[in-house]
């Protein structure tokens, strides 16, 4: 007696094991890029002798690491190239699903570009605050602002990149519930966030400004990411 | 029956329409006596006993215009058994949340005095307490749109259905873009000159709050509408 074949349940199946795949593709591509200027980075200053003291342990501890990276990276690209079932589930797949799905890891990722301007973006706020930032240090400072205004506008659903034939398909009832629960929250950790920044300013209002920013970020991050979770949750059947 | 009905509808009407006028001409002229009265205290402006007088009568009869709608004991029984809990217990909230925006418009005032000193330097324990305060008093509205506050939590069962949740998401994400647009102002502000970074502060958390608080009851009230 054989279980009764369930062609759905099999689609579902091959779709996780894809997106998994793609996942960890990606995981190596990024460790890639980062092993590989790890190694040059660490290794090439320990061999110009430019590391000395501690930082020669911290410059050998980096390229060990990056090494390591560069091995992970290797092993999963091999694992985890396309197969012959990414072309088949690629054509099987409705065009609008791959561009929510699209949009939804953009969502994601461009906090790690966000995160990283962060800290460039503050230290140029606290020199204008300080009445020491002309020109391109005031443009830096506002360079943070500019980028998070991307992933708000893409949680809006009111970014340029969405042609009306598209809207019929990323604007459904769906979509529209979970953007707005995703921006609660954000609300919520926004609200906080200011609270806690007014209170500091209180006390010292120069740092007080500085502290806008990585509140505001982090504000859009955190309702970026329930809006992902909450996307995968309804992918997977259990929303 | 039916007639009945219309001529308690135009009744009602006719109550809502002198509420309206009451409630503004009450306002608008006790404003304008005090606002006379502290021109002339603060700032030495002559302001002619006519005007005073006059806007204060105009307040007093908007007072009683007021009063002249105040429910009959036989209509508020009517009304209530007309209404279910869940009707009440959104009414109530819905009234709550349309009002508390503008009371705090006052502490925003008081906190905005507070935080002038502050920022200048010669702020005394007083002027902390009212500077720290103003947290507070934002975040009733969210907290009770959210539903979190002791109340909310108490009756859960009446306030949240599927219309109440989507009426909270909309509100909660126009809060978060004003949020958003104000704290972006503010550090833009604040880069140029801090102090006025601080000033906005007030203005923008209450802001952002009486927004959430405002859209929530317009929403809630629109629905209401429709079930006439």
């Amino acid at each position: 007696m054989t279980e009764p074949r369930d062609p759905d349940a099999e689609y579902q199946a091959l779709i996780r094991a894809e997106h998994d795949r793609q996942r960890r593709n990606l995981i190596a591509s990024a460790s890639l890029a980062t092993g590989l200027p790890g190694v040059m980075l660490s290794f090439g200053s320990v061999l110009a002798g430019a590391a000395e003291g501690v930082w020669f342990w911290i410059a050998i501890g980096c390229g060990v690491f990056s090494v390591a990276l560069l091995a992970v990276s290797i092993l999963l690209l091999g694992r985890y190239e396309p197969s012959s079932d990414t072309l088949r589930l690629a054509r099987a797949t409705p065009w609008f699903e791959e561009i929510q799905r699209g949009r939804t890891t953009w969502l994601l990722y461009v906090f790690i570009m966000i995160f990283g301007f962060l800290p460039m973006s503050m230290g140029a706020a606290w020199d204008v605050v300080a009445g020491e930032g002309h020109g391109f240090r005031a443009i830096n400072a506002v360079v943070c602002l500019l980028m998070v205004s991307m992933p708000v506008m893409v949680l809006l659903g009111r970014d340029g990149s969405i042609t009306p034939k598209m809207r019929k398909y990323l604007d459904d009832e769906h979509t529209r519930d979970i953007r707005k629960r995703a921006m609660s929250s954000g609300f919520v950790v926004l609200m906080l966030g200011a609270t806690a920044v007014y209170l500091f300013g209180l006390w010292r209002q120069e740092l007080a400004v500085v502290m806008i920013l990585p509140v505001i970020v982090l504000a859009a991050f955190v309702a970026a990411l329930r809006f992902a979770l909450l996307e995968r949750a309804a992918e997977r059947g259990d929303g | 029956m039916m007639d009945d009905n219309k001529s308690r509808g135009a009744q009602e009407a006719g109550r809502r329409r002198r509420e309206t006028v009451g409630m503004a001409s009450m306002a608008i002229g006790f404003l304008l006596a005090g606002f006379g009265l502290a021109a002339e205290d603060s700032w030495g402006v002559a302001t002619s006993d006519k005007i005073l007088l006059g806007a204060a009568v105009m307040g007093i009869a908007g007072a009683g215009i007021v009063l002249t709608t105040v429910r009959s004991r036989a209509d508020r029984e009517r009304l209530a058994a007309r209404e279910t809990r869940r009707d009440r217990t959104q009414r109530l909230r819905r009234v709550r949340l349309a009002t508390i925006p503008f009371a705090g418009v006052g502490v925003v005032v008081l906190s905005l005095l507070a935080l002038s000193r502050i920022v200048t330097g010669q702020g005394d324990a007083g002027d902390f307490i009212w500077a720290a305060l103003l947290p507070l008093c934002a975040w009733v509205v969210p907290l009770m749109v959210l539903g979190w506050d002791r109340e909310g939590r108490r009756d859960r069962k009446w306030l949240d259905d599927e219309l109440t949740r989507e009426w909270r998401g909309r509100a909660l994400s126009l809060g978060f873009l004003v949020l958003m647009g104000g704290m972006s102002g503010l550090y833009l502000i604040g880069l140029y000159r801090p102090e006025w970074a601080m000033l906005g502060f007030p203005v923008v958390l209450a802001g952002a709050a009486g927004v959430v608080g405002l859209r929530y009851a317009w929403l809630d009230g629109q629905a209401e509408g429709g079930d006439d």
